[in-house]
């Protein structure tokens, strides 16, 4: 398997696709919840969240920007994530299917640094955005920039 | 407790020390077995220092007072509706960061449906040496609430 992901490899248009689809079960929602010290019964009590007029309990907006930036580090090969933003767009719910996605927008190149803007977002199961996310990322331009960088050489710039 | 005085003060720094078995939880919690959360070996064969954690992972940090608490606020009222990450380098299990918070809009808005408030809060972690190594800043609406302002006791 392929290590790492250069920028020299990267074109504008490629896409990114999460390999599987999450089916939030209730205790994958609760454990995420818990994983991020969040206990708004909103998430965990289900009575309180009926009581509240939802249809169940409702999962945390950052769960799905989660999966956003598990694709964004499976497609970089520990790419370094320079920025990261979202807009909630839609709740979801327990038994939902979320899918992240992501599209490379634009390659620059500032300075030494060579960055890869991603817009990116997350689909439930009827193809309903749930979020729309934007990332930057930086890579290394080939392997030979990123020897250089191990060696403490000055970098190559394009 | 937030009110529109405490604009732009920071809270005092609560110190967040990264450990592994937090990353591997957070990531489990996500469905994400990337080894690079999970094995030091690996993620430094991939170039990086050491285990990492998830972009998202300073979702997590804690802040020393519950958000909803010091808006005064119920849960149902409040919307996370947009958050901006800004790293400066990845966060390493073993970091050990101050996180503080600073709140920087707090103002009431008018829409078809009636009146909400719109509070932007930003988050900062410094390394011990000062440098900042992220900033998070979220947006959140709040709705319903009936009597008076948020943040009025």
């Amino acid at each position: 398997m392929q290590r790492k992901l250069y920028f020299e490899h990267v074109n504008v248009g490629d896409e990114l696709t999460s390999s599987t689809r999450l089916t939030l079960e209730r205790t994958q929602l609760a454990r995420y919840a818990v994983g991020v010290g969040d206990f708004n019964p909103l998430f965990l009590d289900e009575p309180y969240a009926r009581q509240q007029g939802l249809v169940s309990v409702m999962a945390p907006n950052s769960l799905a920007l989660g999966l956003f930036g598990q694709l964004l580090m499976e497609w970089g090969k520990s790419c370094r994530i320079k920025s990261l933003s979202a807009k909630f767009l839609k709740l979801y719910w327990p038994m939902d299917q979320l899918l992240a996605r992501g599209r490379v927008a634009q390659k620059m190149t500032e300075g030494t640094q060579h960055l890869v803007e991603i817009n990116g977002w997350v689909e439930n199961q009827k193809g309903e955005m749930v979020l729309r996310s934007k990332a930057v990322v930086q890579l290394f331009f080939n392997l030979e920039d990123e020897n250089r960088h191990r060696a403490s050489l000055p970098p190559l710039v394009g | 407790m937030y009110d529109k005085s405490e604009l732009g003060k920071d809270t005092p720094a609560v110190l967040n020390e990264i450990e592994k078995g937090a990353i591997r939880r957070f990531a489990e919690s996500l469905g994400d077995y990337n080894p690079i959360y999970y094995d030091e070996k690996y993620a430094q064969s991939v170039g990086l220092r050491g285990i990492v954690a998830p972009p998202t992972f300073p979702f997590t940090f804690q802040l020393g007072a519950d958000l909803r608490e010091r808006l005064n606020v119920p849960a149902q009222s409040l919307l996370h509706a947009e958050t901006q990450l800004e790293y400066e380098r990845p966060i390493f299990a073993g970091d050990k960061l101050w996180v503080s918070s600073r709140l920087i809009e707090f103002s009431e808005k008018r829409s078809p449906t009636g009146k909400f408030f719109l509070v932007v809060i930003e988050d900062e972690g410094k390394a011990e040496d000062g440098k900042r190594i992220y900033s998070i800043k979220n947006t959140y609406i709040i709705r319903g609430v009936k009597s008076g302002r948020p943040g009025a006791t």
